[in-house]
């Protein structure tokens, strides 16, 4: 038996709100009343009696069927200021009986689940938008439901407690668009030089398919750009713009080079973030806390 | 059976249908209140509903029937006339409810007023019927409706619903329980809503006597239930008194044409205080114990102490009576009470001649006529034989012999004015306690019954019951009746306790009122046993109620094994081990082995053994048990 002050602190640690239906049903247990009242129509009392205790045992039923329910999280993607990214929940029901009808929510998207069996979870993805670069905490969730009865909504907020590197917007002249410009890189991004046999280890996004109908060989592509001695310097001091528009450029160029697997280097102050020594995201970390 | 579990185990069906479920409940008590032409109108709309290919046009045709049908159906009704204003309110707003149901069904449009629609029903219905079905049916609907909703947000089939539903309406019922005694009421009347039935039956009785030679067909029919306040009544006081009979006009007794003066109650002893439900019989008649002492409201005690209704009784009505059970009713004017037919009774004459010229007192006389009809053997019977009607008295006292009760009484009152006793024959009910539960008393249409009142000037006029002189009751002979009545016997006794019950509901559930309530807290305020037996019921109610809640809530067992070992899962929580969801039973097992320090290996070689290798055999089941109930043992 689980003492007073348990059952008062998981009833306090759920809380509710009135739904509309909760204004039906007070409109609908005044006009029971009126005739009730005035004629002692005891049906019509019991109905309206049977109403009060069910909805008051609704509410109880609707706190025990959140106060279990836990979110953990699981993974998220690269947060960058001012753009949507998603993270991946797992949301568990710790109680003994299954819960129903609960919805999870962030600021910016809703993910409904129709129920959790007893001591079971359910991944769900949801998404949050950062407005500035740096160390950051994802916000709470709102965990919520309507069962069993809509006449008002029980909610409770989780902590996900998780400490996060919201990097700057990646922003700019695309890394590509300014070589062109430079005409020291020749050709498109996504120009390539010719054909070559598919090796073992060669990405499948490279595969030229037109190869492979005709002649039915596996070719991939050789690309312009896909010269691994030629490695990028930038040079935070000398690029244009203030500190937050250069972080973005540069951003922006971290993962273009990530993306065509290009290798870079960046003065940053007294520091050289060499991504032949470190990782793309440890020097996303350095540049977001810069 | 099989489409039962079928049905308990299908998953939420669409929230349309639901919808149509909840509407078609709630419409259910407007069928029988229904005009024909309503009830056509319905089942058209049903077919052009389920019509496959919808044209535009049949929208506007179906409009146009229901219009005239609802014209048609309240036609009669314009004029207001014999047609109470509320049945004629509600019949038109139900009517057009559902009028508008059926046209937004068939658009197939889903709008919040369709979704609200079998509230607003259910609302109507309560102006329609006030009894116990609909109470029961209130409630019912409101379950349903309660299940629908949560039916709708639960991914689980109709069992679990049910059974979720229920949980909600147990841990409701002591608050519906307390709210409903203790909500302060105004009234001390009980609603009289609901439509007048035009049903009501005979009750076996009428205020004409009409001696025949027909078999009487006692009918079981309720007339009244009466509940007493005190035990303490005798069977030989069970007299409901209904009209006194004067003038004896060939074979009929009627009710005197001339105005009687007033009897009156000199003398009232051993008051009795009672309640009688009446049912609907179309007359005035109020058929109060043996006399009664007051006239209540809507009441008329008349001049010879019978109470009459100042209007017909068409609804099931309940009275708040006193009667007085020792008393003495005196009269003035006892000429109609001695006027004689002598047409029939020369014979009786003749043997009462001697009797009539004594100098006895009346109520030496009243003794002698008392032996004369026990001496002469008559005999009761409902099937009464060899009546010669033309000379009645003297057929039923020296011929024939036998009859019923109005053959007893006809004689009696006769044969008292022939020895120059005012009589009268006074006919009501006289049931009998084998009818008797407690306090409440079903009477019934076979227990009417007529008696005679003899006037014996010292003592007014007195009761006497001559159907008690028979000798014999011959229908008691006859076999087969007797065989028949043995098989109805347990089939009575159990239609007594269902009418004892019903009873109890009405006047508790469905009359209680500000009355009831004031009562109940005096004697909580002055009587410590009741308080105390009011707090033990109450907290009945919460155990009950919590004892109902623990049965339902227990999962349901799905797989004999999995629920066996979800109670050792149980046990092992309570050592804070609890089964990870990736974790496998046996991996757990094992862990817990460790920790805990005890053998869990047979458990988890049964368990696999059942599980795995298909062999879910009884013996293995119990072998499970058995030793989860000793690692329980163990662990506690």
């Amino acid at each position: 038996m689980k003492s007073l002050k348990t059952y008062i602190s998981i009833l306090k640690s759920v809380k509710n709100r009135p739904t509309k239906f909760f204004f039906f049903l007070v409109v609908a247990i005044v006009s029971l009343f009126l005739q009730a009242y005035i004629h002692n129509y005891n049906i019509v009392f019991l109905v309206i009696f049977f109403l009060v205790g069910v909805a008051g045992a609704s509410s109880l039923y609707g706190v025990f069927n959140l106060y279990y329910i836990k979110v953990k999280l699981l993974s998220s993607q690269r947060f960058f200021a001012h753009s949507s990214a998603s993270y991946k929940l797992s949301v568990v029901n710790e109680s003994e009986y299954p819960s129903f009808d609960i919805s999870v929510t962030s600021k910016h998207k809703t993910t409904y689940i129709k129920s959790i069996k007893p001591y079971h979870s359910r991944t769900i993805s949801l998404e949050e938008k950062f407005d500035k670069r740096g160390e950051n905490f994802l916000p709470d969730v709102r965990v919520h439901s309507y069962f069993p009865l809509p006449h008002e909504l029980k909610y409770k907020d989780l902590n996900i407690n998780k400490k996060i590197i919201v990097y700057p917007e990646a922003n700019g002249v695309s890394l590509f668009k300014l070589y062109n410009l430079n005409n020291s890189l020749n050709g498109d991004i996504n120009d390539f030089e010719g054909i070559k046999k598919f090796n073992q280890g060669d990405s499948t996004s490279y595969i030229h398919w037109a190869s492979l109908a005709k002649n039915n060989s596996m070719m991939v592509k050789n690309f312009i750009y896909e010269d691994e001695t030629k490695k990028l310097h930038f040079d935070f001091k000398t690029m244009k713009g203030n500190s937050e528009q250069k972080l973005s450029q540069l951003t922006l160029w971290i993962l273009e080079c990530e993306k065509y697997k290009l290798d870079f280097s960046i003065n940053l102050d007294a520091n050289t973030l060499d991504s032949k020594k470190i990782s793309t995201d440890e020097i996303l970390k350095t540049i977001a806390k810069y | 059976m099989k489409f039962l579990k079928q049905l308990l185990n299908i998953k939420a069906p669409s929230s349309s249908n639901l919808l149509d479920v909840a509407i078609i409940l709630s419409i259910i008590p407007h069928l029988f209140v229904m005009k024909l032409f309503m009830i056509i109108y319905t089942i058209i709309a049903l077919i052009f509903i389920f019509k496959k290919e919808k044209l535009k046009k049949d929208q506007y045709i179906l409009m146009l029937i229901g219009l005239f049908l609802i014209a048609i159906s309240f036609f009669d009704n314009y004029n207001f006339s014999n047609f109470s204003r509320m049945q004629f309110f509600v019949s038109l707003v139900s009517s057009l409810l559902i009028y508008a149901i059926t046209l937004q069904k068939f658009t197939q449009e889903v709008n919040i007023y369709l979704k609200i629609s079998p509230v607003l029903l259910m609302l109507l219905s309560f102006f329609f019927f006030e009894s116990i079905t609909m109470l029961l049916y209130s409630i019912f609907t409101l379950f349903v409706f309660v299940l629908l909703n949560i039916w709708h947000r639960m991914d689980a089939p109709l069992i679990d619903v049910i059974k979720f539903t229920s949980q909600l309406f147990i841990l409701s019922l002591p608050v519906v329980v307390i709210l409903f005694l203790v909500f302060p009421r105004i009234s001390f009347q009980k609603a009289e809503f609901g439509f007048k039935s035009d049903r009501y039956s005979a009750s076996g009785y009428n205020d004409k006597m009409h001696v025949s030679s027909d078999e009487f067909k006692p009918s079981g029919k309720v007339v009244m239930e009466v509940f007493f306040k005190d035990l303490n009544i005798s069977d030989s006081k069970l007299y409901f008194r209904g009209s006194t009979l004067y003038k004896q006009n060939g074979l009929n007794w009627e009710k005197s044409s001339k105005s009687i003066q007033a009897d009156k109650l000199v003398k009232a002893d051993a008051f009795i205080e009672y309640d009688i439900t009446l049912y609907p019989h179309a007359q005035k008649w109020i058929y109060a114990l043996d006399i009664p002492t007051r006239q209540v409201d809507k009441t008329e005690l008349k001049n010879d102490f019978t109470l009459i209704s100042k209007k017909a009784i068409y609804t099931k009505t309940r009275y708040k009576l006193q009667s007085s059970l020792s008393y003495k009713l005196i009269s003035n004017n006892l000429s109609t009470a001695l006027e004689v037919d002598l047409n029939g009774t020369k014979r009786t004459n003749e043997v009462l001649k001697e009797l009539k010229e004594s100098n006895l007192t009346d109520y030496q006389k009243t003794a002698h006529l008392v032996n004369l009809f026990r001496d002469n053997n008559l005999s009761y019977t409902l099937k009464p034989k060899n009546l010669n009607l033309k000379n009645f008295t003297d057929s039923f006292l020296f011929e024939a012999k036998n009859g019923y009760c109005i053959h007893f009484a006809s004689a009696f009152a006769t044969s008292a004015r022939l020895l120059g006793i005012p009589s009268r024959i006074v006919t009501g009910f006289k049931p009998s306690k084998t009818n008797m539960i407690n306090n409440y008393l079903l009477v019934k249409s076979s227990d009417s019954h007529a008696w005679v009142e003899l006037y014996i000037k010292s003592m007014g006029w007195i009761r006497f019951d001559p159907t008690t002189t028979a000798s014999q009751n011959l229908d008691e002979q006859d076999d087969t009746l007797n065989r028949a009545q043995t098989k109805n016997g347990l089939f009575q006794k159990i239609n007594l306790n269902f009418m004892y019950v019903k009873y109890l509901i009405e006047s508790w559930i469905l009359d209680y009122n500000r009355l009831k309530q004031l009562n109940i807290l005096h004697k909580l305020l002055n009587d410590t046993f009741y308080l105390l037996k009011f707090i033990l019921a109450i907290c009945g109610i919460f155990l009950f109620s919590i004892l109902l809640y623990i049965t339902l809530k227990s999962p349901r067992c799905k797989d004999s094994v999995l629920c066996e070992m979800n109670k050792l899962l149980k046990m092992l929580k309570k050592h804070k081990l609890v089964k990870k969801e990736y974790e496998t039973m046996q991996a757990f097992l094992l862990r817990a082995q460790k920790k805990l320090n005890i053998s869990l290996s047979n458990v988890n070689k049964i368990y696999h053994t059942l599980k795995y290798a298909q062999n879910d055999s009884k013996e293995n089941i119990v072998l499970l048990k058995n030793e989860i109930k000793k690692l329980k043992d163990l662990l506690k």
